[in-house]
């Protein structure tokens, strides 16, 4: 590698983040470089220097400012964090409902066959009346109990803070 | 307890609303955050605005950190952001501010330091100072918050390769204009 190249990765060889093969190769032209070996030990000292120039702090009242923001921030009442109802869920669970539902109106009326005539001569049937409002908040709970639970549920990712 | 948490667990807990994790980060960063944005704006109070501004918006927007990156590129890239957002809207008044701490005397002495030492630490910040915006930015990141070229990276959003050549660029930058009083030492 030429001059130009070598100085392209003198900081890498300072940090130590060079592979075996160039740092060798490295190494081998810097001990016959003076010009190289002088800009490696000069960006040495600037990184030295550059490090060790002091860390300006916060003072009291920076520091009392940012109290108080936070203060404020934290006291507001936390925006919760809407979730999603699961429509597949609310579907799968009304359709299995009145599959229930169906079959269990089905056995109740102990229909021979689920054929239209056999169905329309039970309707006058008072028990068939009881069977259907069972059956209409059966489906009701069934399909939407779980959304009523998943909403109540604690957001999975907490509270979101918001201005 | 909440000092042997890392920064990520803080930050998920910042999230929920915990205040003292909130204690905790602002004690880690609000320091290097401020020093940060005043190498950048070299002004004090709007480098403290812009620190505070930072620590605000990270935590208001704790829900929506990620893990993707380490928390403290995350915070660094907000706190540039704003840095970036401040420079827009104003130009620089003065290159050197008299609140400036002095340097710390050095206690050993190389024949480099015998010529640094003939120039304080803001001197040298000085020369830093004239740097390009991107230059200055990879060479602070990488020399006084630690960061690799890879987090310097995502902090300030380009390559891996743009931030060598700006550290390779600036020290050789650097080294040409504090130069002649080097070569003196060396002769």
């Amino acid at each position: 590698m030429n001059c130009e190249e070598i100085r392209r990765i003198l900081v890498e060889y300072h940090v130590g983040e060079l592979d075996k093969e160039r740092r060798d190769e490295c190494k081998s032209h810097l001990e016959n470089c003076p010009g190289c070996l002088n800009a490696l030990l000069a960006y040495q000292s600037i990184i030295a220097e550059a490090e060790r120039i002091p860390r300006i702090h916060p003072s009291p009242a920076e520091s009392m400012s940012l109290s108080h923001e936070l203060d404020r921030i934290t006291k507001k009442p936390p925006v919760p964090i809407r979730v999603e109802r699961n429509r597949t869920t609310e579907r799968l669970a009304f359709l299995l409902a009145s599959i229930m539902v169906f079959t269990l109106m089905s056995v109740c009326l102990r229909l021979e066959s689920l054929s239209l005539t056999n169905v329309l001569a039970a309707v006058g049937s008072i028990r068939l009346s009881v069977i259907a409002l069972a059956a209409v908040a059966f489906i009701f709970v069934t399909s939407f109990l779980p959304v009523v639970v998943i909403s109540r549920r604690k957001p999975i990712n907490g509270m979101a803070l918001r201005r | 307890m909440g000092n042997l948490r890392s920064d990520e667990e803080l930050i998920t807990a910042c999230a929920c609303g915990d205040r003292s994790a909130m204690d905790v980060l602002v004690s880690r960063y609000h320091s290097r955050l401020l020093d940060f944005a005043f190498r950048h704006l070299s002004n004090r109070e709007a480098a403290a605005d812009a620190a505070q501004t930072a620590l605000i918006k990270a935590f208001t927007c704790a829900g929506s950190y990620r893990r993707k990156a380490p928390f403290r590129v995350w915070i660094y890239r907000i706190t540039l952001n704003l840095i970036r957002d401040e420079i827009r809207k104003r130009q620089y008044a003065n290159r050197y501010q008299a609140d400036a701490p002095e340097t710390e005397p050095i206690e050993s002495r190389t024949p480099e330091d015998e010529v640094l030492s003939r120039m304080n630490g803001n001197t040298l910040w000085e020369y830093i100072e004239t740097l390009a915006d991107g230059p200055r930015t990879a060479i602070i990141l990488k020399f006084r918050e630690q960061f690799t070229y890879e987090e310097i990276a995502e902090v300030t959003g380009s390559p891996v390769g743009t931030i060598k050549s700006w550290v390779h660029h600036g020290l050789e930058t650097l080294r040409k204009r504090i130069g002649p009083e080097m070569c003196e030492e060396q002769i």
